[in-house]
This record gives structure tokens, C-alpha cells and sequence, in this order.
């Protein structure tokens, strides 16, 4: 029996500007399985990024319930959140969002910090994720250096480093030529099919968005039907 | 990683952390060379309170130094040269010399003016002239009888010079009227313009002829070095006890009340002048810390989401502070201890102070401790300016912070 990884049950989100109540999501329910390659799509301002922030534990929802790997969320402090995110969840931003005072090497090692690791077998970890992404060569490259698909590969070498069961990723190839973000999305896949990590990523890319195995629509913070 | 990390970003905005450096190293500077030049000044004019007049210790019969004023001849050492040989065998002192003091009349022809007077033994007073100067003529020497040297100011209050014979007028010990013809040998002056306005000295073999007595009143104690001030008077403190003698000392801070005073109102000075410069590390830290944090709100959602607690961003931008406070500290040290030498080799021309009658060439001294306590007062000024902007950046909203652009 598959295993659910994220249940999203009635999640409602708003936001205020001023007086003005913004409804982000709508009493919004959907499970993702453990292994699930899937795309969340729809048009900007539907909701995805929320979405995603709320299944990452960035952000609290304003009403409604989230398990992450059979763990309610809602009402944990921030540092067990913190915690849960070091060890359950990683994260590849449109951005990219490397520290950029770190090399690719060091990028990646980063997560590992917080985890009583030693040295040699930290190198071991992240050596072998870089391998797996194509960038041994690049290790020492500060994120200035690299182009961006390197970059995202160095943000989906760190996400995965921790091994973590869910991968969100927030518009991974927005940043990125076409013929670079499905370079990108194959990797993202090919991780998938090889570790079974869970991946999340969020798009209004149609022409990349059938290499997902489910498509979540939203519109105006609901399911799309 | 976490001080590779801040070091490494301390130096992402070369420019302002260049500014940033500037102050804190400006900052530590200043005060190493403020306090330098301080703890010189007020150690000039300390050696020459006791180099010239007060010695480190005076000993003198017990009661003196309270009724020594009014009643100055009550309170007199018997057999002072016993007492000398037997304090000279103590260890750190160097030597010691007896002080006979009295008041009188002082006449040059028709003019007469009072004075205060000091007998000294020559011999003996090598070490407590050294910040003597002589305007005129020369010191009393070994041997001499029937001279005085003047203060400057009482010299041209009176009208004398080198060579003049003058009349000195006073009062015997036992009360009767004595009057004794002597010569000027010399005319000086030293740190304090009070004492050259009043003073004369005089050999005390003939201020005790004059006084008709055998006695004296104290003895000026001069150490190898002020820094053994504490373990002789505590050995004196044992010699009275076990010899059973009536005396009493008083240290020169006992007896230097307006050196007391000046260290007061330079201490006070220095606080004000260390809180300006501290002001002025805070706020530039700060500056930069904010600035670094409004630049890196993404980065500080980044490393949120990927699993930092709140405190421990907090003490990333700390480390960043520290760091900044203890480059700036090192080379301000650097500057500090480079500039102190410079400044002391060329040296700084300074005017007489208040109840100085002469100037003298200032200098900085690199004081062990006022370098340790610059340093650590810039890196806590550093730490605690960082510390709001460090606050702020710890209690950001990630999912905020990941939306900043």
C-alpha cells in the first residue's frame, strides 16, 4: 500500500495588504505518495508557490492541516520545523539561492553541517551527489562562476545531499533556457527513479510540464478541475 | 563553516567593510593612544612630584603629618642618623635624605619677604633633583654651609640673584629669634609653580644651626622603583612595630593631593572620550550589519529553509560582527602601538599646566593593559552593535525573506 508523504487536508492561506485579505489557497486538499514525480501547475498568482511553502514548513497555513511524513506540522515551534525541514525536505528555488561566499562543494556540504557528520564522510556524501548531478569538475567554482543550469545542479545536489523523502522545487527551471530546464527536469527524474525521493516542483511551462507523473492544477488558490 | 562562512562575507563588500574597518581601527587607535598618552603624562608629572620634592615615602614622628603644620618643631626624630643607617639596610631603598622645614623672613637690603624652607642634606639629594631645574647658578653640593638656592618665583618676588648675600630670619625650636647671613647659590624651578613661588633650601646642617637643634623632622625615602612602594611600606609597617619606634609614614599619594585630583579629572575625561569612540564603533558596525542583512534577506531564507534555527542565524551575524570588531581591533593595535612610537620620537611640546611653572615634551606610552582593555572594548562594542541587526535577521519570516528580491 503506498505510503503518503504530504497530506494537505482544507488548506486555506491568506495574506493582508493593509485591510486587503488576499485568499492564496481555498480549503485545498491533496496527498502526495512516497516516490511521486509531480508537477504542480497553473497560471501565476494560483497559488503554487504557497502551496509549496506550506508543504516545506516556510510558512503556516491560516486554516486547515498538514502532515509531512505522518508529522502534523501546524502548531510545531519553529526550531522542531527547522529541524524537520534539515531532515525530511530540500528545496530548489527558481533562483537558485546558493550562498555565494561558498564554493559548489561547500554549497552542498552545507546541509550536512547540522548533522553529526565527520569530515571524511561528509566529503564522501557530497562528492558522490555532485558526481550524480555532472559537476564534479566544478566543485571548487564559487555559484558566480557557474552557469545557470550548474547552478541549479549545484541546488539540486544540495537538496538531495541529506537525503531528505520530499524535494520541492519552486519553478526549478524558470531561470533557465528550455533545452537547460528539461536537462534539468531529466535529472530531477532520473534522481527519482534511481533514490525514489519525492520530487514537487511547480510550473506554467507546458512544454515540460508531461514529464511529470501527476499534474496538480490550481487556479485562484483551488484544484482545477 | 560558520567563521568561514562570516569571514568570508565580511570581505564580500570590500568598500564597506574597508569604511567599517576604518572606524573600528581609528577607534581602538585613539583610545590606545589617548590612554598611552595619559598614563605618560600623569607618570611624568607623578616622577616629578617625587623626584622633586616628596620622595616616595616620608617617615616622621608620629603625629606629624597631622599637627606637623601648626606645631612643626613638637614632632621632631631624635637621633636621626641612627635611624637613617638602620632604614638604609631595607631592601628596594634607595636612599634617604632628612627634611628640616620652617618659615621665616627672607631680606635682600630693604626688602623682605617670608618664606617656606626646606633643609636638605646635599649628599643626599642626588636622587631628589632630578626634576630640579636651575634657571640660574647651580645646586647646593656636599660640603656646603651658610648657602640657599631659591625658587624662581620667590627669587623675583625678593629681587635676588645668583651671588646675592641675603638675611634670613626665624625662630629657634625654642622660640628665640635667630638670624643667619647666607649666600644664593642657585635659583630653580620645578613641576609645581606653587612650590618655586615659596620655597627656598637650604644645607640642613644650617638650618639645624639656625634652628639650634639636632633634629629634624622626616626623612624622604626614595625607592629603586615606585612599583615597590607597597612591599617596603609593608616592611616599614613591621621595622616600627618590632623596634618599638614612634613614627609614622605617609606614601607621596598620601601626600600628593593635587596629582589625585588631576588623575580624577583625566580619568573622567578618558571615560567621555572612550564612550564617543565606542559610540562611534557601535553605530558604524551596526550600519554595516543592517545593510548586510537588508542585502542578504534571500540568503537568510535560504539557509532558514534549508534548516538554520533562528539562533543560529543569529549568531552567524554576531560571528560577522566579531569578526569585523577583532580585524578592526588588531590593526588598530598595530596602528596604535606604530603611532605611540612615532609620536614619542618626534614628541608633542606641551604648554605648563595649572600650578606647572614649566612645559614639557609629551609622549605615548604603550600601556599592556590599556591595549588589552582597547581591544576587548572594541570587539564587545562590536558584538553588542551586531546584535539588533543579528536580531532582526533571526526573527525574519522565511517564506518573506525567500520573496525578497
Amino acid at each position: 500500500m503506498p505510503v503518503k508523504v504530504v497530506e494537505v487536508k482544507e488548506v486555506t492561506k491568506d495574506f493582508y495588504l493593509g485591510k486587503t485579505v488576499i485568499q492564496a489557497l481555498w480549503k485545498l486538499s491533496i496527498n502526495v505518495e512516497d516516490g511521486e514525480f509531480i508537477a504542480i501547475a497553473g497560471p501565476s498568482g494560483s497559488g503554487k508557490t504557497t502551496l509549496l511553502n506550506l508543504i516545506g514548513c516556510i510558512d503556516n497555513p491560516t486554516s486547515g492541516t498538514i502532515k509531512i511524513d505522518d508529522v502534523q506540522v501546524n502548531n510545531l515551534s519553529s526550531n522542531r520545523l527547522a529541524e524537520l525541514r534539515a531532515s525530511k525536505i530540500g528545496f530548489i528555488f527558481q533562483s537558485f539561492n546558493l550562498i555565494p561566499v561558498l564554493s559548489g562543494f561547500e554549497n552542498v556540504e552545507y546541509p550536512l553541517l547540522k548533522k553529526r557528520m565527520n569530515k571524511d564522510e561528509r566529503k564522501k556524501r557530497v562528492t558522490a551527489v555532485l558526481e550524480n548531478v555532472g559537476l564534479e569538475k566544478f566543485i571548487e567554482h564559487r555559484p558566480d562562476e557557474l552557469s545557470g543550469g550548474q547552478r541549479q545542479r549545484v541546488a539540486i545536489a544540495r537538496a538531495l545531499v541529506s537525503n531528505p523523502k520530499i524535494i520541492l522545487a519552486d519553478e526549478p527551471t524558470a531561470n533557465l533556457d528550455h533545452s537547460t530546464g528539461i536537462d534539468i527536469l531529466n535529472l530531477m527524474k532520473k534522481i527519482n527513479k534511481l533514490s525514489g525521493t519525492t520530487f514537487i516542483f511547480s510550473t506554467h511551462d507546458p512544454k515540460i510540464i508531461n514529464i511529470a507523473d501527476r499534474i496538480i492544477n490550481l487556479f485562484d488558490g483551488q484544484l482545477s478541475k | 563553516m560558520c567563521l568561514k562562512i562570516a569571514i568570508r562575507n565580511v570581505f564580500r563588500n570590500k568598500v564597506r567593510t574597508i569604511i567599517t574597518l576604518l572606524a573600528i581601527t581609528f577607534g581602538c587607535m585613539s583610545l590606545i593612544l589617548i590612554g598611552g598618552f595619559i598614563h605618560d603624562a600623569l607618570t611624568t608629572y607623578r616622577d616629578s612630584i617625587i623626584y622633586s620634592r616628596l620622595g616616595h615615602i616620608q617617615i616622621a614622628k608620629k603625629g606629624f603629618f597631622k599637627e606637623g603644620t601648626i606645631k612643626p618643631f613638637d614632632y621632631m626624630i631624635d637621633n636621626p642618623e641612627e635611624l637613617r643607617e638602620a632604614l638604609d639596610s631595607l631592601d628596594h631603598i634607595e636612599r634617604i635624605t632628612p627634611r628640616l622645614q620652617f618659615v621665616g623672613l627672607l631680606s635682600k637690603g630693604e626688602t623682605t619677604f617670608p618664606f617656606l624652607a626646606e633643609g636638605i642634606d646635599p649628599a643626599g639629594e642626588k636622587s631628589l633633583s632630578s626634576y630640579i631645574e636651575f634657571e640660574k647658578g647651580e645646586n647646593l653640593s656636599k660640603g656646603d654651609n651658610y648657602t640657599i638656592i631659591l625658587g624662581k618665583g620667590l627669587a623675583r618676588a625678593i629681587g635676588a640673584d645668583v651671588g646675592d648675600d641675603m638675611i634670613i630670619l626665624t625662630n629657634t625650636i625654642e622660640g628665640g629669634m635667630n638670624a643667619l647671613d647666607v649666600k644664593v647659590k642657585g635659583i630653580f624651578y620645578t613641576s609645581s609653580k606653587e612650590y618655586d613661588d615659596h620655597f627656598l633650601r637650604i644645607p640642613v646642617r644650617t638650618a639645624q644651626y639656625l634652628l639650634q637643634t639636632e633634629k629634624v623632622q622626616k626623612f624622604i625615602v626614595i625607592l629603586d622603583k615606585t612599583a615597590n612602594l607597597k612591599k617596603v611600606t609593608n616592611r616599614l609597617d613591621d621595622f616600627f612595630v618590632k623596634n618599638n619606634l614612634p613614627l609614622e609614614y605617609k606614601t607621596w599619594f598620601d601626600l600628593a593631593e593635587f596629582y589625585n585630583k588631576l588623575v580624577a579629572v583625566y580619568e573622567r575625561q578618558l571615560k567621555v572620550i572612550n564612550i564617543i569612540i565606542y559610540i562611534i564603533v557601535i553605530l558604524s558596525i551596526s550600519n554595516t550589519m543592517s545593510m548586510a542583512i537588508f542585502e542578504r534577506t534571500r540568503e537568510i531564507g535560504t539557509i532558514m529553509a534549508l534548516g538554520a534555527k533562528r539562533h543560529e542565524v543569529l549568531f552567524l551575524f554576531i560571528l560577522e560582527g566579531a569578526v569585523l570588531g577583532a580585524i578592526g581591533s588588531l590593526l588598530g593595535i598595530g596602528g596604535g602601538i606604530f603611532f605611540a612610537h612615532l609620536i614619542s620620537w618626534i614628541g608633542i611640546p606641551m604648554p605648563p599646566g595649572p600650578g606647572i611653572s614649566v612645559g614639557w615634551i609629551g609622549k605615548i606610552a604603550v600601556v599592556p593593559a590599556v591595549v588589552c582593555i582597547s581591544f576587548f572594548l572594541c570587539m564587545i562594542s562590536a558584538v553588542i552593535s551586531s546584535f539588533y541587526p543579528a536580531f532582526k535577521a533571526s526573527r525574519l519570516n522565511v517564506a518573506e525573506a525567500l520573496r525578497y528580491v
